[in-house]
């Protein structure tokens, strides 16, 4: 045998055990990257839907703040002229939501209820013209008042995520809200007003 | 009072949607307040605003084909990139590694094969370049070594002309050539004539210097466009005072008789040499191709018949090889094969009456040897005796003769009386043998039979090689009983003074003598030398007498024995015995 082949002979053979070894050690390694890197991006990712979730919490809990200390919505609500107060009330709602333009809504709806249950106020709007009232949202209301179930909620409807708030005004809760405000004096500019508003809206 | 806010979370949704469709997660969501959800495989879990809890769970199968992917695309990698570094390892290695060998090992058998001096140049500190210098080294010891036991095995050391070996094979293929392109090739055969008289007088350092200067010699008188190939490998010495020359292309016999005239020349006066002039010649046997043989074996062993062909006609002569010669070698090889073999079945005694002058009656027989070979025919002593004398059989052969005469000396002597003497013929060279006495002695003493009335004959060639051993011999003979007769007197070179010295009874004149009777002046001469003979008082027999005036002059002149075929032809013992 030629000296050339019997160096094919050895090397190759060699060569390709020692670099499937290396081969086998390095996708073991590479897997395992791409595991991690795989769950690394599933964290990141989930991070984003709880930061959007959070986002969507902020924009409701600071969406009812406004609606308190709305004087609009207050003249609105206590019209008799019920066409009137629905044009004067959806105007201020949709003026309020106007100030949120990175979140979009296809169905938004605000429910004002009496203390005695009577329905003061059914606001439906959101980006999508032929967007309907929500049948259930009368009911999941009320049966949230009567259960004291949690005040804000996730509804998995049709494939669809539903945030909602349901906030019972009364002494306490106006207490704390003018609290908050107070503190918090970037939410409005005159908590003055807005702390009578909550009195007159409490009783 | 109750404020209730209900509104669908767009880009969650959105978000979700593209978590499920582009990234391939599996998105479940469940609130806070519920079991967490239990899932299996890979998956991570977040709540947010103390509302929902995520669960992203990684596609198992999405993994899988992207593992598998990543092994494809790796092994596509290692494939490529074992065939590159094997290739790119294969490359150095052939480079600086096996080509630099199979340069070496190239340069070697070229070397080897044309047969010349290895020349390799390797300057570097590399193991290739050490062990080209190391082999260099060796190879030329060992070239050097073959140079000189070829130089031995193919040169004669003495004249530096190529030996027997050397010419025989060289010999193979000219005739080989000369077969093919149908020309003629002539072997000259020389050897050296008296060439041993020079050793023996002068010694051996004398005779080495001669033959040096006559290998120079040699080769000097036959030019280039003689030979056949180179000057030395042309001419050899063959043995001792033996050379050989090939010459090719022979168009007509006359060059050949240039070339030989041309180193008989070199003899003219004797032989030149730087240590004075020597009398020495040379005889030059010649065969050619194809007529004189188409062998090696056949051209030499006829070149070298033609050799002794012309020493035999008298030395410093060349002789073509002739089929005759041919004959008469291949005659004389069967006549010393059946010489050699033993015992001499085939020869038979017959006896030629000599006839007393005085009565006219038988006094003695001379046994003569005679050969009738089934193969060869009827062989004549002429042609047998050389032959037995010249290769050693002599000995043999003359004790037969001695046994069977003494065997036939009873039934002879009641034939021919009790007073007949049987005459054996003996070599002469049997006079120089220690032993010979000996064993005829023994021959009488086995057969109980007295040395009286027995004559031995010797021809006269034993003077020429006469010495202390030849005397002491004669007279050992002499003393025992023996007559002792010198035969074929008249042919030789015994003077007239050695002959009265010697210890002999009986003088027989050559045949060729009496034949010249026939002339009165050479009668005289004859008969003075019978008269010679007889006032020295020896016997004198007369041989070869063919007719009545012969005899008749013959006895006058006092001759004691007559012999020829005039009185009677030899004849075996059977047909005296019928008479």
């Amino acid at each position: 045998m030629k000296l050339n082949k019997r160096a094919v002979l050895i090397i190759l053979p060699a060569l390709s055990v020692c670099f499937l070894a290396m081969l086998l050690t390095v996708y073991r390694y590479q897997s395992q990257v791409l595991l991690d890197m795989k769950l690394a991006q599933a964290r990141l990712e989930i991070s984003n839907l709880a930061l959007i979730v959070d986002r969507y919490n902020n924009f409701g809990e600071d969406f009812i703040a406004s609606l308190l200390k709305s004087k609009v919505v207050k003249f609105g609500l206590s019209t008799k002229k019920g066409r009137y107060k629905a044009i004067v009330v959806e105007r201020q709602i949709n003026a309020t939501l106007k100030q949120f333009p990175s979140l979009s809504f296809s169905e938004f709806s605000v429910l004002v209820l009496a203390a005695s249950g009577e329905k003061l106020l059914h606001f439906e709007g959101g980006d999508n013209p032929f967007s309907e009232l929500d049948p259930e949202f009368f009911s999941r209301v009320k049966e949230a008042t009567e259960k004291a179930v949690k005040d804000r909620r996730l509804i998995l409807e049709g494939g669809k995520s539903k945030l909602q708030f349901v906030r019972r005004i009364n002494l306490t809760t106006c207490v704390n809200l003018f609290i908050r405000m107070t503190m918090m004096p970037w939410l409005s500019p005159c908590s003055s007003m807005r702390l009578s508003l909550i009195i007159k809206l409490s009783n | 009072m109750v404020i209730a806010l209900q509104f669908d979370a767009v880009k969650l949704d959105n978000k979700i949607k593209q978590l499920i469709n582009v990234y391939g997660y599996q998105v479940l969501e469940s609130a806070l307040e519920d079991e967490p959800v239990v899932v299996s495989g890979h998956h991570v879990q977040a709540s947010a605003a103390d509302i929902v809890r995520f669960t992203l769970v990684i596609d198992q199968s999405r993994l899988e084909t992207e593992r598998q992917t990543l092994l494809l695309r790796m092994t596509a990698v290692f494939i490529v990139f074992v065939v590159f570094v094997g290739l790119v390892l294969i490359g150095l290695i052939r480079r600086y590694i096996t080509a630099p060998i199979h340069t070496l090992q190239g340069a070697i058998s070229e070397s080897i094969h044309n047969e010349e001096p290895l020349a390799l140049t390797h300057q570097g500190n590399d193991e290739v370049s050490i062990l080209a210098r190391e082999f260099t080294q060796i190879y030329s010891r060992m070239q050097e070594a073959y140079r000189i036991s070829k130089d031995m095995a193919e040169i004669d050391s003495l004249t530096r002309l190529h030996n027997r070996y050397t010419f025989s094979q060289c010999l193979v293929r000219l005739l080989e050539r000369a077969q093919r392109s149908k020309t003629q090739l002539a072997l000259l055969y020389i050897d050296l004539d008296n060439f041993k008289a020079v050793n023996d007088s002068y010694g051996h350092q004398v005779g080495d210097l001669l033959l040096q200067e006559f290998s120079q010699a040699l080769c000097s008188v036959l030019r280039v466009t003689d030979l056949v190939l180179t000057r030395e490998r042309s001419v050899a010495r063959l043995a001792g005072d033996e050379f050989g020359v090939l010459l090719a292309d022979v168009a007509r016999p006359s060059n050949l008789l240039v070339v030989c005239e041309r180193i008989l020349k070199l003899f003219e006066g004797g032989f030149n040499s730087s240590r004075g002039r020597f009398r020495i010649s040379c005889s030059i046997g010649i065969a050619v191709y194809p007529g004189d043989g188409d062998s090696a074996e056949e051209l030499t062993r006829n070149a070298d018949a033609a050799m002794y062909q012309a020493k035999s006609h008298g030395r410093d002569q060349f002789q073509f090889y002739s089929s005759e010669l041919a004959d008469r070698t291949r005659r004389e090889n069967a006549i010393e094969s059946a010489l050699i073999k033993r015992p001499f079945d085939e020869f038979t005694l017959n006896y030629m009456p000599i006839i007393n002058a005085s009565d006219g009656r038988v006094k003695s027989v001379e046994a003569l040897l005679r050969w009738h070979s089934p193969n060869l025919g009827f062989v004549s002593p002429a042609e047998f005796i050389p032959i037995a004398e010249s290769r050693g059989v002599f000995e043999a052969l003359d004790l037969w003769v001695i046994n069977q005469a003494l065997d036939d000396t009873p039934k002879l002597r009641d034939i021919f009386g009790e007073d007949l003497i049987v005459a054996v013929n003996i070599s002469s060279a049997q006079l120089s043998s220690g032993e010979f006495f000996l064993s005829l002695m023994m021959c009488f003493q086995s057969r109980q039979l007295g040395t009286r009335n027995i004559q031995l004959e010797i021809t006269e060639t034993f003077a020429a090689d006469m010495n202390a051993r030849v005397e002491a011999n004669l007279n050992l003979l002499k003393q025992a009983g023996l007559t002792l007769a010198l035969d074929d007197f008249g042919t030789g070179y015994t003077s007239l003074s050695q002959m009265v010295d010697y210890p002999l009874d009986v003088i027989k004149i050559d045949k060729s003598l009496v034949d010249r009777m026939v002339d009165e002046r050479r009668r005289d001469m004859v008969l003075s030398l019978v008269d010679f003979c007889k006032r020295q008082g020896f016997s004198v027999t007369a041989e070869g007498i063919e007719t009545q005036q012969q005899a008749e002059e013959l006895k006058a002149a006092g001759v004691d024995g007559l012999q020829g075929f005039y009185f009677a032809k030899p004849q075996p013992l059977s047909e005296f015995a019928k008479r």
